[in-house]
């Protein structure tokens, strides 16, 4: 038998995933018939699609490498942020159970005119959400070329290149619909590259029982709960995290994708693998404190502290499928993120200015150009990495936290919600949180709470005090249950 | 507490959070009557 090389195998499981990919979303874009179709799925997806979707787009890059990084170096401090990540998802399935009311929605900044009556809030959040949705992927576009190179020993670049065609040609296909199927393919590989990755690495390499017994003693301060947040400090991350999760526009666009509301509340149950994949992770991180207990290998930075273990721990089969799990969690977010992006350009700042929708033929051929434009775009700035993507990129999670959570949590749940109090709660939420983040740029920002849970604290705090002084506005009639 | 149990808690309080939109939505499917449709 031919003995494969290391970048042998990692080329080939990264290739024909790729593949897979692609394929699963050309066969699921023949049902792709009209505009809606493109942008909002028809708000007909089933169980499956709706599922693997939101399980795909919650789960990215971020939670492979950033977040197991930030365990490794700091200790189980560093998880208290899965746990308010968890919170903001339980805020979800409150959020859902009022806004499949809202369900003739095509876009997230579609609410503040259902709602609110409010143009100038549609506009509003709909260009800083598309401004910061699009600069907030680039990480995951970053992340997609980093995992190319590290498996194939091949150039960044390429592997940006490759992955951004793959991305362009599932989205200019079949929109949220072939987004949706790709993505369910793509959360089986991240499933299984976590779980059977993990189940090696505690078979062959250490078992976690004896894990946490060894760093208990080496190591206790990694099981200091307060080493990297004081306990404000967790509460403040209640703020940026919790209310930044609850209300995501990928995530309230997902309300309205489902054919039922059994279905829209079904795909929450995507926590139950969740949970394992965030525990499986924390052990993971606590397994390569103890196998690299002074620091990672001459090479490795600390975001990359899984793949590292895998490539010291494990087959190569192994680690080409840890790698092929990245480049999955990776796309199915960017993917999804471009999509909306894209829906949100068409839907909320062109059909707005324009003053009258296009046809649904319009939207579905408009749909096509602007994501496969946009998906490349991306990439570009991926490949160049000008310092201004940093920069923006800083404001993009907070810039959508501030702008949805109190707008939509209040308008749903709250009778005295006002138009006034949305969009001037917005307003202030954005003037805290841009200050604190350019002063936090500068390097200028010392109070122990992030811009972006400041920012969602003000916005949250004027809304209330605003609703409270101004008159409410109604809810639509057809925004009742029926 | 030993860090030994201070891990071993932090891990359940972590499994704990993350089922708890995990039960909510199974709770609310099942309650939910097949009815609410889009259309």
């Amino acid at each position: 038998m031919v003995e494969l090389g290391r970048e042998a195998i990692s080329a080939i499981v990264i290739s024909s995933t790729l593949a897979a990919y692609v394929i699963v979303g050309l066969v699921a874009s023949r049902r792709v018939k009209s505009g809606e179709d493109f942008l909002i799925a028809g708000g007909k997806l089933g169980y499956v699609p709706l599922f693997g979707t939101y399980l795909a787009t919650y789960f990215s890059a971020l939670s492979m490498l950033g977040w197991p990084g930030d365990m490794y170096a700091f200790g189980i401090s560093a998880a208290w942020i899965g746990i308010f990540w968890a919170l903001g998802a339980a805020l979800t399935v409150l959020v859902a159970r009022k806004y499949w009311y809202y369900r003739q929605l095509i876009t997230p900044p579609d609410f503040m005119t259902a709602r609110y009556g409010s143009k100038l809030l549609e506009l509003l959040v709909g260009i800083t959400s598309f401004i910061a949705l699009v600069f907030g992927i680039v990480t995951q576009y970053i992340a997609m070329g980093i995992a190319w190179s590290l498996a194939l020993g091949r150039s960044y670049a390429e592997g940006i290149l490759i992955t951004t065609a793959t991305m362009a040609v599932i989205i200019a296909a079949g929109g949220l619909v072939s987004v949706a199927w790709s993505d369910v393919l793509k959360a089986a590989v991240f499933l299984i590259a976590i779980y059977g990755g993990a189940a090696y690495i505690f078979t062959n390499a250490a078992n976690p029982v004896d894990t946490i017994k060894r760093l208990a003693t080496t190591n206790p301060s990694f099981f200091d709960p307060f080493r990297v947040y004081a306990p404000f400090g967790v509460a403040m991350l209640f703020f940026m995290w919790t209310l930044g999760v609850a209300t995501h526009a990928q995530y309230l666009q997902r309300i309205t994708a489902g054919r039922s509301l059994r279905v829209t509340f079904f795909q929450y149950t995507s926590w139950y693998f969740v949970a394992a994949i965030y525990v499986t992770l924390l052990l993971l991180a606590m397994t390569a404190k103890v196998l690299f207990p002074t620091g990672l290998p001459a090479g490795w930075s600390r975001d990359y502290v899984l793949p590292a273990l895998f490539y010291y721990h494990s087959p190569p089969a192994i680690y080409a499928l840890f790698l092929a799990g990245i480049v999955a969690a990776a796309l199915s977010t960017a993917d999804s993120v471009i999509q909306l992006a894209t829906s949100i350009f068409i839907k909320n700042i062109v059909e707005l200015a324009r003053g009258r929708p296009f046809s649904s033929r319009a939207r579905l051929n408009l749909g096509r150009a602007i994501s496969f434009a946009l998906t490349f775009l991306v990439g570009a700035a991926a490949i160049a990495r000008p310092a201004a993507i940093t920069y923006v990129a800083g404001y993009a999670w907070g810039l959508v936290a501030v702008g949805y959570f109190a707008p939509v949590f209040f308008g749903l749940y709250w009778r005295r919600a006002s138009k006034t109090a949305a969009i001037l709660s917005v307003l202030i939420g954005w003037v805290f949180f841009i200050v604190a983040q350019a002063l936090a740029l500068a390097g200028r920002w010392t109070v122990a709470i992030s811009p972006a849970a400041l920012g969602s604290m003000a916005a949250v705090i004027s809304y209330v005090v605003i609703a409270l002084m101004t008159k409410p506005t109604p809810p639509p009639v057809e925004s009742s249950p029926r | 507490m030993d860090p030994a149990s201070v891990g071993i808690a932090f891990i359940i309080a972590l499994a704990v959070a993350c089922l708890i939109p995990a039960v909510l939505a199974t709770y609310l499917w099942i309650k939910t009557p097949e009815g609410e449709t889009r259309g």
